[in-house]
């Protein structure tokens, strides 16, 4: 190892410096100092002799400089190989088709991919207040959420607005998010085909089965429960399925549903935590049919057991006591001479029986018709709106 | 136990990242690519079930980054796109054989970017979502303003002189002229890579990697290569030539510079450093170099720390995503609780520390090193492990070597030639190479103001 190399350079001398024989305008040019540092030739100015480095003219005497051939040729590599590089890239983006994809397959290293993704619209949102339009989108290896923040607009301007139970093919970007998944952006609308929709395979409720997933399904049945939250469970006395009622994807329209009415429901299959659910297209797939009916039985309270947990079913009897709830409504009790039922009414179903004032007082007839619950161990019927309270005087 | 695993992850990424960024034109960046490739393939790299763990690892692999290439930005002449403001006035100091006391202050710099953040960014967490929804949805012409200010503040380099009006003309504006030129072909550039996946969906979350290593890795090599100066003995100085004014005065614009590349999206620190430079008018070289070396820090961490701003904070909950780590790391985890905020405070407490300690140590024997081996053939070797680092990302990915992936390769390294031969033209015809950055910050700028997909379109791109 050569200490001396790295050895701090000599103590600066108390003696005052020599005099520079340089004038003090080539001070500055410190290449003139004889033996401070040699500099390749060809990094000379010819002209003058100065320090140039890879200028082309002389900074200080404008001299033109004989360049290297290396630096000429690699200028001429640069600038022609941007401009050529750049053309063949613009040809080929601009004729490449965005690689098709699985949307199973889809893992962390395709964030910002831009892919064409064929599938089913299993839902939709559209919020037009914003613009927004949000799709689920599924081709049997999974499903992706699809949206776009201000296309809605631009997609019915185009008429390519997607039903659910619609095949689409799209192209969009994808974004993977610890918190949100993986999702699709739809940022080209006119980039997004409504290929066909499927036709819709009739079965009755009881026959729909995993296999059917994803693919378009048309039921019929009647209306167990009324519509609640978005939803309403439909029955053909054998099985139930949850039909999607969601305004933000049938708009205004969507048909006044009564327990006991017969219905058609046409839409895609889906699963819905763990459980199926129909989705339809749009408000006109859900139509009126005559002739379903499901009968609802009615039984004498002690027929009531919990082997008909969640079964619908009708009683009736008089009211054998009240105890209020706290936070509105109360608890009836329902007495027909072979036993004893509770009825649980909560303050948003007890506000709108009419004349609710009687069900307070015993002794008062009614007809109650309702899901047959459990609470610490016994049966109660469980009234799924106003109407299942029937008043009789 | 816990805790002790996250802390020996944080030093395996800082001490891993201080002898990696030595060598020239590897970024973190890239790097990173290379990590979550083979962590597909091989997930006992990091521990299941602790996600804490990868970004404690990349947090002090990001932070020695910031530090530590200094280094072969300095000695080796490849600067990335946050250090190439260094170089001139670091390569001033290196010709007059000073290049360890520039790099130490560069490291000085940098040290005071991390106390910066120590001190002054615990209550991010109240101030920054406040902040966004204010700045937020203006955020697309505050960064046409930096584009204007990029163009508008290069001057002409040239000396003006020739015999005809044609010569004198061209003389004085030809460098201003090709860093036009060179922002008008990125942001192209930047269009196409934006609207098309070039490279194989599978690796599109590296899809700017062959751009980046092209503009300025291989571009910086190559000069490099070409370059036939030849670097003075460098004296190792015990001290620096600075004091407390010129610590003042060098720690602002950095502090200000590398807060608003950190926030801004497209704005590296390199830019944020000389529009902070120019705001706060130093002049001083030593001012100049520390400040960058405060910038370089302060965006590179500043910009994966605002990551760990609880989403929760922000109004709508999506929390913020600046720079490639975050971008790279969140479809593996989003911060929930403020302590990750706080533990990744001390995470970049304690690789600061270890990476300016280790940046003397690193800056000795690469000055001792090319006393011995020419920078160039350092180049050369460089060169050769950064185009392998591209050729075989799609097999590194993919987790295969075939056909397929080889043919990846080649179509990777052609996007990497064309954007080396981009990021040579500021080098020859002397104009900023930040320039460049107009391969991200155009595309972006034009998408947060509506236009992206129009002028796609009228590209012929959508």
């Amino acid at each position: 190892m050569n200490e001396d190399k790295y050895a701090p350079r000599a103590p600066v001398s108390p003696e005052p410096a020599p005099e520079s024989e340089l004038k003090p305008i080539d001070q500055a040019d410190t290449s003139r100092e004889v033996g401070l540092r040699d500099y390749p030739e060809e990094t000379l100015c010819p002209s003058c002799g100065r320090f140039v480095g890879a200028y082309e003219k002389c900074p200080y005497c404008g001299a033109e400089l004989k360049k290297r051939m290396s630096l000429i040729l690699w200028k001429r590599i640069a600038v022609f190989g941007t401009l050529l590089g750049l053309a063949v890239m613009w040809y080929a983006a601009s004729r490449m088709e965005p690689a098709e994809v699985q949307i199973g397959e889809i893992g962390e290293t395709f964030n910002n991919a831009i892919v064409t993704v064929e599938g089913v619209v299993v839902s939709r949102k559209l919020y037009a207040d914003r613009g927004m339009i949000m799709l689920r989108i599924a081709d049997g290896s999974g499903t992706i959420g699809a949206m776009s923040y201000k296309g809605l607009p631009e997609f019915q301007k185009l008429g390519n607005l997607p039903r659910v139970g619609d095949k689409v093919r799209t192209v969009g970007q994808i974004q993977i998010d610890a918190k949100y998944g993986k999702s699709l952006g739809l940022n080209l609308p006119h980039r997004l085909a409504i290929l066909e929709a499927e036709e819709a395979q009739s079965t009755a409720v009881s026959q729909l089965r995993e296999s059917l997933v994803n693919r378009r399904v048309a039921v019929e049945g009647a209306v167990k429960y009324p519509p609640r939250y978005g939803k309403v469970t439909i029955t053909d006395g054998a099985a139930d399925i949850v039909v999607a009622l969601d305004e933000d994807n049938l708009g205004e329209g969507i048909p006044d549903l009564k327990v006991g009415e017969g219905v058609r429901v046409t839409g895609v299959l889906v699963v819905d935590k763990n459980d199926l659910m129909i989705v339809p297209g749009d408000a006109a797939d859900i139509v009126a049919v005559e002739g379903v009916s499901v009968e609802i039985p009615r039984l004498a309270i002690k027929g009531v057991t919990l082997d008909q947990l969640n079964d619908v079913v009708e009683i009736e009897g008089t009211t054998a006591g009240f105890r209020a709830f706290k936070n509105g409504g109360g608890a009836l009790t329902v007495s027909d001479g072979t036993g004893t039922i509770s009825v649980p009414l909560f303050a948003g179903i007890f506000d709108q029986i009419k004349d609710n004032g009687l069900l307070k007082s015993s002794g008062t007839k009614v007809r109650i018709r309702g899901k047959v619950g459990e609470y610490r161990n016994q049966p109660q019927i469980q009234p799924l709106s106003a109407e299942g309270i029937t008043i009789l005087r | 136990m816990h805790l002790l695993t996250l802390l020996i992850y944080a030093l395996a990424g800082t001490v891993l990242g201080c002898f990696l960024f030595v060598v020239p034109s590897i970024h973190f960046l890239n790097f990173s690519g290379v990590i979550i490739a083979a962590w597909m393939h091989y997930s006992g790299l990091f521990p299941l079930g602790e996600p804490m763990a990868l970004f404690v690892f990349f947090m002090g692999m990001v932070v020695s980054f910031g530090i530590m290439n200094t280094v072969p930005s300095m000695f080796l002449g490849a600067p990335d796109e946050s250090a190439v403001f260094v170089v001139l006035p670091g390569a001033k100091y290196m010709l007059q054989g000073k290049g360890y006391e520039a790099a130490m202050l560069t490291g000085v710099g940098g040290l005071l970017g991390i106390g910066f953040l120590v001190v002054f960014t615990p209550f991010f967490f109240f101030a920054l979502p406040k902040i966004h929804k204010v700045i937020g949805p203006h955020m697309h012409w505050i960064l046409g303003l930096i584009i204007v200010y990029m163009l508008m503040s290069e001057w002409p380099k040239g000396t003006g002189k020739g015999d005809t009006w044609w010569q004198k003309f061209k003389g004085a504006w030809a460098n201003l002229f090709a860093g036009i030129a060179t922002f008008a072909l990125s942001s192209f550039l930047g269009f196409i890579i934006f609207n098309k996946t070039m490279v194989p969906v599978q690796m599109s979350f590296q899809a700017l990697l062959p751009v980046f290593v092209g503009m300025f890795a291989v571009s910086s090599l190559i000069s490099a290569i070409l370059s036939r100066q030849e670097i003075p003995p460098q004296h190792i100085s015990r001290d620096i030539d600075i004091d407390f004014k010129i610590l003042g005065k060098g720690c602002l614009p950095g502090w200000i510079g590398g807060l608003m590349a950190a926030y801004l999206p497209g704005v590296t620190g390199g830019i944020g450093g000389l529009i902070a430079g120019h705001a706060t008018a130093q002049r001083d070289d030593r001012i100049f170099v520390m400040s960058q070396g405060v910038s370089k820090v302060v965006y590179y961490t500043g910009q994966f720390l605002l990551y760990f701003v609880p989403a929760a904070y922000f109004l709508d909950g999506g929390g913020l995503r600046r720079g490639g780590m975050a971008i790279n790391l969140s479809p593996f985890y989003k911060p929930q609780i403020l302590q990750e905020y706080v533990f990744m405070l001390g995470v970049i407490l304690v690789a600061g520390c270890i990476s300016y300690l280790l940046l003397s140590f690193n800056s000795r024997w690469v000055i001792k090193l090319i006393t011995r081996v020419p920078y160039q053939k350092i180049s050369y070797a460089a060169l050769v492990v950064v185009v392998l680092m591209v050729f075989f990302m799609p097999a590194m990915v993919m987790g295969r070597i075939d056909g397929e992936t080889l043919l990846s390769g080649f179509s990777t390294i052609a996007i990497m030639a064309v954007s080396t031969c981009l990021g040579l033209i500021p080098i020859f015809y002397h104009c900023r190479r930040s320039n460049c950055m107009a391969v991200i910050i155009v595309p972006i700028c034009l998408n947060m103001a509506g236009y992206g997909t129009a002028i796609a379109g009228f590209l012929g791109l959508s």
